[in-house]
């Protein structure tokens, strides 16, 4: 599974994990992992420390999770991005939408 | 120890050894009114008697009686109880400063003379009582520790059998590579691994700081990844990070690994070398009078956190039959009897004058008899490896240059609808950059997919990916997808790819046109259209790559990327 989720034992903090490749073949898994739990978990964590890339449309199905968890006003945070990861979210100015550590 | 002399000093048990009764009963009853107990005897030999049957904490002693004297009874007693501190103090009537004296040579502890005063000999039995319980407490502790002494030993033992169990040494059998291993203590701190596999000869170095657990405890994971990564081909950087990364988390900071990691490729006619801390690994080739040098540019394993460390590593052609040393510092700093470092020039003038078959016999023999007649502080490793040239006969016999690589994909109809053509491709570039050693991070994922996505769901399946912006807009562009995909017929994808290297930076240069004859809008929509999710390849294209080219009516792009 190249998807899995955690959450919190107070069930706020959601976690998704994403393993290899973040593209469009894994959209499903991705907005599975989220769909049912955005009202209950403000905040939420997108790990990425096993990430190999993401490509444009992972950057689209950030967006679309970051619109849907309240825009501006969500709490999403990217961790455990590569060097390569960090560039293509900076490049696309993501780190101005995401908290990315 | 058992309850001898304990800390209730007010009830000791002693024997009174004196041939006259008078005397014996002023002592006996002095003792029992301080509330001791009181054995008596009548002369020597009784009072050897008494002491065995019952241990008393104290004697008191007379010196001149019949069958046996004080002096006699007091060696007995000693000499068979020497592992107990037994106070004797002589009481006598003699005054003379011999006879006195001999009281203390025979083992006496103190003497008394007659007519005694009563609290001068209290005193005396409470500075013995006090000497007693020093030595009791003494032995106790010796007991604790020579048990404690036990089980470390046992524990060095233990840690001993599991190092040189995972750090069996490569067999002996293996012609190319040759050793000397002579650790300083029981248990080393160095391993030597090496594994032969798919035309690749791995060798690796490494020098735990420490000796015995300390090194074990790091060895059991650094010998298991270096075995199942070179197993599976893998770069040595690769290898390297893994270790690097494993032994960041399980060693305690000051525990580390100094390293050399060694692969030569004979697929390629090359050979890398990663020095991480070891003293310089040295090359000579054929008949050649002077070393090629290669220094540590790294630091030692388990030092740094990061994922990404970036390791130096040397890349050789191999043209000419030629020997490779890599070596603990033990070598170089071992000291001969007159404390004299063998050094770095030492250790080249030796290999140096060491030529033909059994060079390495005898420069072993040499590094011993060094050794030998000097003290030996730390671990002595020393390998040798034997290079020849058996380039391109390897099994990736296809990649004859490290220096470029080219390859023609052409994906048909069948392989677009059923296949995955991005995975095809990124699997050829990855299995050619782990082959060729090139472990920079890239970017080359993200570029492949990205140029086959804007190649199928736009150039050919000529979906519009404004659709993501309504309501469960990827939903409805993945059906999209799938239905059109399907439905294709006739279309074909051409691919080719080229990946040069020079002075440790390569270039992909990647070409891909299609079928298709449409002309997109999306490809010159270059902006990052900020919070819209889509239309962003493109320009992410644009941002990593240092050219991006379309021609014949945008129906073939060209991209560089250099990392």
């Amino acid at each position: 599974m190249s998807v899995s989720k955690n959450i919190s034992s107070d069930g706020s903090h959601l976690t998704i994990s994403i393993q290899g490749r973040f593209d469009f073949n894994i959209y499903k898994d991705f907005r599975d992992a989220y769909v049912d739990c955005l009202k209950s978990t403000p905040r939420i964590t997108i790990n990425m420390s096993s990430t190999e890339y993401l490509d444009s449309s992972a950057l689209g199905m950030l967006l679309v999770l970051r619109e849907q968890s309240g825009g501006d006003n969500s709490n999403i945070e990217i961790t455990g991005v590569n060097s390569e990861i960090k560039k293509i979210l900076g490049i696309s100015n993501f780190d101005k939408m995401f908290s990315i550590k | 120890m058992d309850n001898r002399l304990n800390s209730d000093n007010n009830h000791l048990s002693f024997l009174v050894v004196d041939d006259d009764q008078t005397n014996r009963l002023i002592l006996e009853t002095m003792l029992r009114k301080l509330g001791h107990t009181v054995f008596t005897a009548c002369n020597g030999q009784e009072a050897i008697d008494s002491y065995n049957d019952n241990q008393q904490d104290m004697i008191l002693m007379d010196v001149m009686m019949p069958v046996m004297d004080g002096y006699d009874a007091c060696k007995t007693i000693k000499a068979n109880n020497s592992d107990l501190f037994i106070p004797i103090i002589f009481i006598t009537a003699i005054t003379d400063d011999l006879s006195l004296s001999k009281c203390i040579e025979c083992g006496g502890d103190d003497f008394l003379t007659k007519p005694f005063n009563n609290v001068i000999l209290r005193a005396k039995i409470n500075a013995l009582t006090r000497t007693s319980s020093l030595y009791n407490i003494i032995n106790q502790k010796n007991e604790e520790m020579s048990l404690i002494h036990a089980r470390l030993q046992h524990e060095h033992e233990l840690a001993e059998s599991i190092f040189s169990r995972i750090s069996t040494p490569p067999s002996r059998d293996n012609s190319s590579i040759k050793y000397l291993l002579s650790p300083q203590s029981i248990s080393s701190g160095d391993i030597l691994m090496s594994l032969d596999n798919n035309g690749h000869h791995y060798a690796m170095l490494g020098d735990f700081t420490g000796h015995g657990l300390s090194a074990a405890i790091g060895a059991i994971p650094t010998t298991d990844i270096f075995y199942s990564l070179a197993r599976r081909n893998r770069s040595i950087s690769s290898i390297a990070r893994e270790i690097n990364n494993k032994l960041f988390e399980v060693l305690p900071t000051g525990l580390y690994c100094a390293a050399c990691i060694i692969d030569i490729d004979n697929t390629t006619g090359v050979i890398n070398i990663l020095n991480a801390g070891i003293p310089d690994a040295l090359m000579l080739m054929n008949d050649d009078t002077r070393f090629t040098a290669f220094k540590s540019t790294n630091i030692p394993l388990g030092i740094m956190n990061a994922d990404n460390i970036d390791f130096n590593i040397y890349t050789v052609d191999i043209n000419n039959n030629g020997r490779l040393y890599i070596y603990s510092d033990g070598v170089t700093e071992s000291q001969n009897s007159a404390n004299k470092m063998l050094g770095q020039n030492g250790l080249e003038d030796i290999i140096l004058s060491s030529r033909g078959p059994d060079s390495f016999d005898n420069i072993s023999q040499r590094l011993m008899d060094f050794t030998n007649s000097g003290q030996q502080d730390d671990d002595i490793t020393i390998c040798e490896i034997s290079l020849t040239n058996a380039a391109h006969e390897g099994k990736f016999a296809a990649f004859t240059s490290s220096s470029r690589w080219d390859i023609d994909l052409h994906f048909d109809n069948e392989n677009i609808k059923y296949g995955n053509p991005y995975n095809t491709t990124i699997n050829l570039v990855n299995k050619y950059i782990d082959s060729a050693n090139i472990q920079n991070s890239n970017s080359l994922g993200t570029i492949i997919s990205e140029i086959f996505s804007n190649e199928i769901n736009h150039s050919i399946l000529q979906i519009d990916s404004s659709i993501k912006e309504q309501d469960n807009g990827f939903d409805i562009y993945k059906r999209e997808l799938t239905d059109k995909l399907a439905a294709i017929k006739d279309q074909y994808i051409d691919v080719s790819i080229s990946i040069t290297q020079k002075n440790m930076k390569r270039t992909l240069k990647l070409t891909i046109s299609s079928s298709s004859n449409k002309d997109y809008p999306e490809i010159k929509n270059f902006t990052n259209n900020n919070e819209k999710p889509h239309g962003r390849g493109i320009f992410l294209l644009k941002e990593l790559c240092s050219s991006l080219t379309f021609d014949n009516e945008n129906r073939r792009i060209s991209l560089e990327y250099t990392w």
